[in-house]
């Protein structure tokens, strides 16, 4: 296969796919004769994320940074948690079984608990991007961080290594691709945490989820809310891209996870 | 950095046992002068590769000692590299900067040695390799990384775990006579465990048959041919002998046990 034809095959299949599913979408509604208010055509959706721009972009721009906020402190916290885990064996057995458990929490249950904490302003928002991010970076770090292969540890045995290169020439490279798989799960939840926290603790202002909250309660405003699910899956395809594309320029050269497609 | 002296090591009735196993290795004594290169053959379980791993202070002996020029070896790391059955390459480093890492880690960080190695991935036919990850590399390819970067530090003792054993016959041939030849630069006194009789003839002045169960050295043959040997010693007739002799011992000392 010519390298031009491989270029234009990833993202012609998918668009096609696209064009066939907004078709669909307009067949259904003139076929059924599915008023607006059940499902709005897609050109009234983008009609009604243009009229609502003020109100969305900002909203956008707070759910988005409170998302990124918890994420990034969740991503860090996180590695310094599992280096402290993966540090002692007694720590990691003790505790890596409740960093499992405690991911089992669903968001519906912190919400209340974080608004009565941080009240239902930002920073409680915050708190569930993080909570809903922490635990899927400590978990995937930890294991990548103890799997380490015995061969290489034995190696820098024999050279004499020590323990900090150990640790940052060997078991954090060796973790990187579990560490990024991590942060890979933690970025398609922070904005989803964000949203729902917004809509469960319902008085977040200029966010997301508190106007999907003001839309879904006017019969006529379905379009907007619509555009909100379009705004939401624009910031989710912001985060993961990021870190597909962090992740992809970190192990492109080496490892296998990265190299589909050659 | 000043090539080091090839070591001498003494091995003094060493003997290892795992808790709650049979014994690994037991009284085994021997000693090699600087210089010489020794292998250990002998069935699975006969302890070859835990008495290189006791010679690289890997585990500590149950019995008897270790010493690497006087001194035990987890004192004398310096002085040794280990080439293990596996390449051990880190899988993010390029060829150069996987031979480069002996003198990245430890206490030898005072060294330039750009010059030494292009010389060793030059020495080693890898020198249209050097900016290639290791997963872009054959098999015997990043065996010859893992000589390489052994060689890096200069070593007084080579301890080599089956490093060839997953290769194909030619290529490890290939790597026989280079290992040989690597020796007439910068002499190291060599332990090498194989499964094959014809690589230890090959290699090696000191062959010691093993026995297992516990390990013990159930004997030992003497090759006398000089060094440097090419390709041309395993056509010879002594060769050929030696072989035949050696297989008969490790059929022997299997039978009994």
């Amino acid at each position: 296969m010519s390298t031009s034809q491989q270029k234009t095959s990833w993202w012609l299949p998918p668009l096609i796919a696209g064009a066939g599913l907004l078709a669909l979408w307009y067949a259904v509604i003139a076929i059924f004769g599915i008023p607006t208010y059940l499902l709005p055509k897609p050109h009234e959706v983008i009609a009604a994320l243009w009229r609502e721009r003020a109100a969305l972009f900002p909203a956008a721009l707070h759910t988005g940074g409170a998302a990124l906020v918890g994420f990034a402190t969740a991503v860090i916290g996180g590695v310094m948690v599992a280096l402290a885990l993966a540090s002692s064996r007694w720590l990691k057995s003790a505790l890596y079984p409740w960093v499992l458990v405690v991911q089992m929490i669903p968001v519906v249950v912190m919400v209340p608990i974080f608004v009565i904490w941080f009240h239902a302003g930002l920073r409680s928002i915050t708190a569930i991007a993080f909570m809903i991010s922490f635990f899927p970076v400590v978990a995937s770090t930890t294991l990548g961080l103890v799997s380490t292969d015995r061969g290489l540890l034995e190696l820098f045995t024999v050279l004499q290594a020590s323990k900090w290169q150990e640790i940052f020439r060997l078991r954090l490279p060796y973790a990187l691709p579990y560490f990024l798989s991590g942060v890979k799960i933690a970025a398609t939840l922070a904005p989803i945490g964000a949203i729902s926290g917004e809509f469960l603790a319902g008085t977040t202002p200029d966010s997301l989820g508190y106007l999907l909250l003001i839309y879904r309660s006017d019969p006529g405003k379905m379009p907007e809310v619509f555009a909100i699910a379009l705004v939401a899956c624009l910031l989710g395809f912001l985060f993961v891209g990021a870190v597909r594309w962090l992740s992809w320029s970190l192990l492109h050269h080496w490892h296998e996870s990265e190299r589909s497609g050659e | 950095m000043t090539a080091q002296r090839a070591a001498s090591v003494a091995i003094e009735s060493l003997g290892k046992r795992f808790p709650e196993g049979p014994g690994v290795l037991a009284n085994v004594t021997l000693s090699a002068q600087p210089g010489d290169f020794v292998a250990f053959i002998g069935p699975s379980g006969c302890g070859k590769t835990t008495l290189l791993r006791l010679l690289a202070g890997l585990t500590p002996p149950s019995s008897g000692a270790v010493t690497i020029d006087g001194v035990v070896p987890t004192e004398a790391r310096e002085r040794l590299s280990f080439i293990f059955q596996e390449p051990t390459l880190l899988p993010w480093l390029t060829t150069r900067r996987n031979v480069e890492l002996p003198l990245e880690l430890g206490k030898q960080t005072e060294d330039k040695q750009t010059g030494r190695v292009e010389e060793l991935l030059k020495l080693v036919g890898l020198e249209n390799a050097a900016e290639q990850y290791p997963r872009q590399l054959s098999g015997g390819m990043k065996m010859r990384v893992s000589l390489a970067r052994a060689l890096m530090r200069q070593p007084g003792l080579l301890l080599l775990d089956e490093p060839f054993a997953a290769l194909d016959e030619m290529t490890r041939n290939r790597l026989n006579e280079d290992l040989l030849r690597l020796r007439e630069q910068a002499p190291f006194t060599a332990f090498f465990v194989t499964h094959s009789v014809s690589e230890a003839i090959f290699l090696s002045n000191r062959v010691f048959v093993l026995a297992a169960n516990p390990g013990r050295i159930a004997g030992e043959i003497t090759v006398q041919a000089p060094y440097p040997r090419t390709a041309e010693w395993r056509e010879s007739v002594d060769y050929q002998r030696l072989v035949a002799r050696a297989t008969a011992m490790l059929r022997q000392t299997q039978g009994r046990s």
